[in-house]
């Protein structure tokens, strides 16, 4: 295998971030080089696109193909409250060139078909797909990030020298463990471990449009922190998910999938009327230690994209989203860079980064806002800022000439908390001005634990976390 | 209890059937979110109390002591 390879970009992961990203860099006139070890097609969960993914979607040219391959079409989220007796519902929706709010419709997809289209679409259309993995930063002596060393699957190691990396490897948070970012702290929502697979047979709703639907997502609400998903993946299956307290698993002792299938009916009684049998077409998988947030995930040669920065929650599907639009931001700034627009700064992509952060910071928002208080919440959505909320569904949070909307700045009200992005304050991670107990360090050289790993550990993991918390 | 008007009273009474009307003003009035919301809309437009955003706490509309505070708080900062 070659030792050395030059590239002006690479890309390290290529999921929908890393092809998205290679896909908006090839229109900039950059040929990247995507790094990825595992092999496509593989499962990953996050299933639902919200609107803006698929205006992004839109813009790569891909609506044909993800029409061609019929994923299940998503009008709306629907929200049940743990009666069931109520449910509200947010559209999806998008806007014009002139704001004005329009109905549309975006996709739920099964990520290993999708992924994999995506990354196809990117060699496709030129980027350079390397098998391998990023075992270590390179940097300079400033600190900036001049690629990585890869081992290759043969065995063999090599370099990879690159004039900007992407890290786009998701919730492995590549750079941050090579502490080439800022620290990594532990978000708001480490105390819920998500439970997931994919299920036949489960009931669906039977319109074509609006709330009733068939393919719309579903989200059923327990108690606070504990609530599951429905997300339809194809004509015969749906992914079923649930998120709870880990300390509810850990008391149980329960492999994952007994865990998931004594609990998942009681979650919701609408659930439970939905899945008439559990028949699975997918393992049981677990995701916990899943909210983190990375500061100065920007720097000189390298840009964090999506989750390999931040994950606060997966309640509304905000992930893909994420990924796609940070993409889409950073190619014109990468490309500026590369042309030397960009040279005199400290940092480069300081001003993307802060970009980013304001628009994450406006779905942590609104997301604490669901948990904290689901009745101003639901009011919000049924009458007071209905098209603000569509907007916040959709994921268009990064327009900073209509964000913080008023519904945004109304959530801030109720959580009486302010957002200011001067120097100073912006190093410090949000959960640790609001929520002292909540913002620990991520262990130091650590990375995300496997699965596997975290339940071997038991609970032992959950005490020490506690003691870590408590102190 | 005095800030609850006679309406107010009626309209929680019948939003909870088939429970009781509320004699204990520390009793959990009960009602859902879909409820509170229709009675927040009551508030407004029926007898003319704008509730504010940061106002839509689940914690005032809890009793009827609760929402009595709620009302004369709004009563003594709008006079």
């Amino acid at each position: 295998m070659n030792n050395t390879l030059e590239t002006d970009v690479l890309i390290i992961g290529g999921g929908p971030g890393g092809a998205a990203a290679a896909m908006f860099l090839l229109r900039q006139g950059i040929t990247p080089v995507i790094l990825e070890g595992e092999d496509f097609p593989r499962f990953h969960i996050g299933e639902s696109l919200t609107g803006e993914s698929a205006q992004v979607l839109r813009r790569l040219g891909l609506e044909d193909e993800m029409v061609r391959r019929e994923y299940p079409i998503k009008h709306g989220v629907k929200v049940y409250g743990s009666t069931a007796v109520n449910s509200w519902y947010v559209k999806v929706s998008s806007r014009d060139a002139d704001w004005n709010l329009y109905d549309n419709i975006t996709w739920q997809v099964r990520r290993s078909d999708f992924d994999e289209m995506m990354q196809k679409e990117a060699i496709k259309r030129g980027a350079k797909l390397m098998k391998g993995t990023a075992t270590k930063a390179m940097r300079e002596e400033d600190g900036a990030v001049t690629g990585v060393q890869v081992r290759w699957p043969d065995g063999s190691h090599g370099e990879i020298r690159a004039k900007v990396t992407l890290d786009c490897s998701g919730q492995a948070t590549f750079l941050a463990n090579q502490k080439v970012t800022g620290p990594k702290y532990v978000g708001s929502y480490d105390k819920q471990v998500a439970f997931f697979t994919h299920v036949k047979g489960a009931i669906r709703d039977t319109g074509t449009s609006g709330p009733d639907a068939k393919d719309n997502t579903l989200i059923l609400y327990h108690h606070k922190f504990h609530w599951a998903w429905f997300i339809p993946v194809d004509k015969e299956t749906v992914s079923v998910g649930m998120v709870t307290p880990r300390a509810d698993f850990l008391a149980k002792k329960q492999t994952p999938e007994e865990f998931f299938r004594s609990d998942i009916y009681s979650i919701n009684p609408e659930l439970k009327r939905r899945l008439p049998t559990l028949e699975f077409s997918e393992k049981v998988h677990v995701v916990p230690n899943y909210s983190y947030q990375v500061r100065g995930f920007t720097g000189k040669g390298f840009i964090c994209i999506g989750d390999s920065h931040r994950f606060i929650d997966p309640i509304f599907s905000f992930g893909v989203t994420v990924t796609m639009r940070e993409a889409e931001l950073a190619a014109p700034l990468i490309r500026s860079f590369l042309d030397g627009k960009l040279d005199d700064h400290e940092n480069p992509f300081r001003e993307h980064e802060i970009a980013c952060e304001k628009g994450i910071d406006n779905l942590e928002d609104m997301i604490d806002l669901f948990w904290e208080q689901p009745f101003a919440f639901a009011t919000f959505v049924h009458s007071r800022y209905t098209e603000e909320m569509t907007d916040a569904f959709a994921g268009r949070i990064y327009e900073s000439e209509h964000q913080p909307s008023n519904a945004i700045m109304a959530f801030r009200k109720l959580l009486k908390r302010t957002r200011t992005y001067d120097d100073d304050i912006y190093s410090v991670p949000i959960g640790s001005r609001y929520h002292p107990e909540r913002a620990p360090l991520w262990e130091p050289e650590s990375p995300v634990e496997t699965t596997e790993a975290w339940i071997k550990k038991g609970s032992g993991v959950e005490k020490n976390g506690e003691a870590v918390h408590a102190s | 209890m005095d800030h609850i008007p006679p309406k107010l009273k009626e309209y929680l009474d019948t939003a909870r059937a088939p429970l009781p009307p509320v004699s204990d003003p520390d009793e959990p009035l009960q009602i859902d979110s879909l409820g509170l919301i229709r009675l927040v809309a009551f508030l407004e437009s029926d007898l003319g109390i704008r509730i504010e955003d940061e106002e839509l706490l689940a914690e005032n509309f809890a009793t009827l002591r609760s929402l009595g505070d709620l009302l004369e708080k709004k009563k003594a900062s709008a006079t």
